[in-house]
């Protein structure tokens, strides 16, 4: 049952059906940690054009997403097909590790810091292309970058976090931890 | 050759999916988050990649509006050395476009991966000569000043180098640019009072359409900040920039209850989001 909070949208062309259908698509796309009958509620803010996404439970799945998650930046206030799933597979592989025990994520409510949350995206987008969407790389480098310096250590780094499917939180935080060390910088 | 072109013929390829000023205003959500790369913004790589690709389109529409301006008008109408001037302005606009299409690839960035928005050039498509040099050269590109100092100090801050020099050397263009549309703007009117005055209106209304809702000022926290320093190298008086942060400041108060909800909202996230 998926059910996407608000049925109707006013500020974009948006259809709460074609949402929810591209939720399930990625829920069967991700698979494992996630069950046939999964409860999953979706909050759609409309009201803003950025596309920051996060798990406000695990169980049940209630998920947060902007608007431009969603959204087709070439064609504004449209929903994308690939940017939905690619979205929704990221946040449900997260929730697929959350469930994990021999994971050992942290607490859903910890903060985090930027740099680790960083690590941890990459390594939940690497995997999502590995399902078969299409992901693009250099922009999730860069995104890294900015977090753990622009250095060959901290390219190697997401190179690893990238490509590993099999990493724990604590390695994922330790590969972090690392490559912030390495830089001389204490604005991260 | 056909003269005075409208926004609609410019040139793409099958990348770009262009949107005029129209449109761009009709999106009724809260676009200035987006617009704020602020370096402590869980987001802020997604924010400046697009602002670059924002950069871009705008650097190939102030090509061809240079080069519009330069073939439009006969030396009856402008002097051969403001056509110099709009030629040299290619140049630069020209290898301002390779600098960004490299600095895109560099953030990630595709080219065409977000909407194209001509308002740029439909500033470049008055009738008046006079009016483009006030509305692209002072308005526009007095915008750009602004926006590549934000961005040379965002690369510095993330300690990115390539971002922070890339920004800089176009910045020293863009103040040679407002430069020449301030001296041009003096020269051809100098005889011609009202016709400076009707064009320095127009400047205002370009400069109120790009406050986008307050987003420019002077304090930290604005989206775009106003660069008073290179704007005064550039030729801007004092008052000029006053004015514009007057004008943003109106706009922002007028939307400040929105801001304050958009607040609470980043509060809300942070820590627990990522930008999908």
């Amino acid at each position: 049952m998926i059910v996407i909070k608000p049925s109707t949208f006013d500020k974009v062309e948006f259809d709460a059906e074609r949402i929810a259908s591209y939720a399930d698509q990625a829920r069967l796309l991700v698979d494992k940690g996630l069950s046939d009958d999964e409860s999953i509620e979706i909050d759609v803010d409309e009201t803003l054009s950025t596309s920051r996404v996060r798990i406000k439970s695990i169980e049940p799945i209630r998920i947060e997403v902007e608007s431009g998650a969603l959204e087709d930046y070439k064609f504004p206030r449209t929903l994308s097909e690939l940017d939905s799933l690619v979205a929704f597979s990221r946040l449900f592989l997260e929730v697929a590790d959350r469930r994990r025990s021999d994971f050992a994520a942290p607490e859903l409510d910890a903060q985090l810091g930027r740099a680790e949350r960083m690590a941890w995206d990459v390594n939940l987008y690497g995997r999502v292309g590995r399902l078969g969407l299409r992901v693009h790389m250099p922009r999730f480098r860069y995104d890294f970058r900015n977090r753990h310096g622009f250095s060959d250590l901290a390219d190697r780094t997401f190179d690893t976090l990238w490509s590993d499917s099999k990493l724990t939180w604590p390695e994922i935080a330790d590969l972090s931890k690392r490559a912030q060390d390495s830089v001389n910088a204490d604005h991260f | 050759m056909r003269k005075n072109i409208p926004p609609s013929s410019l040139a793409r390829d099958s990348r770009f999916h262009r949107r005029d000023t129209e449109q761009r205003m009709s999106d009724r959500r809260n676009t200035d988050v987006e617009g704020h790369v602020d370096p402590e913004a869980e987001d802020v790589a997604e924010r400046a990649r697009r602002r670059m690709h924002g950069i871009f389109v705008g650097e190939i529409q102030a090509l061809e509006g240079a080069g519009r301006t330069a073939f439009d008008f006969g030396t009856d109408e402008v002097p051969y050395e403001l056509k110099l001037d709009m030629a040299r302005q290619c140049w630069d606009e020209a290898r301002h476009c390779e600098i960004s299409v490299k600095l895109a690839e560099h953030m990630g960035g595709e080219l065409g991966e977000y909407a194209e928005f001509t308002t740029l050039f439909e500033a470049a498509c008055h009738e008046d000569p006079v009016f483009r040099l006030a509305g692209v050269n002072r308005a526009l590109e007095g915008l750009a000043i602004d926006v590549f100092t934000q961005m040379r100090e965002f690369g510095e801050i993330m300690g990115d180098p390539i971002l922070a020099y890339c920004e800089d050397f176009m910045l020293a263009d863009e103040v040679t640019h407002v430069r020449m549309g301030s001296r041009w703007l003096r020269e051809v009117t100098k005889n011609d009072e009202q016709r400076r005055k009707d064009a320095l209106a127009f400047q205002r209304v370009v400069d109120g359409l790009f406050n986008f809702q307050g987003q420019r000022g002077e304090e930290d926290d604005s989206p775009i900040r106003l660069a008073r320093e290179f704007r005064r190298l550039a030729g801007f008086t004092d008052d000029e920039v006053d004015e514009i942060a007057k004008m943003s400041e109106e706009s922002r108060s007028a939307t400040s209850e929105r801001n304050s909800a958009r607040h609470a909202f980043d509060a809300s996230f942070a820590g627990q989001s990522s930008s999908a």
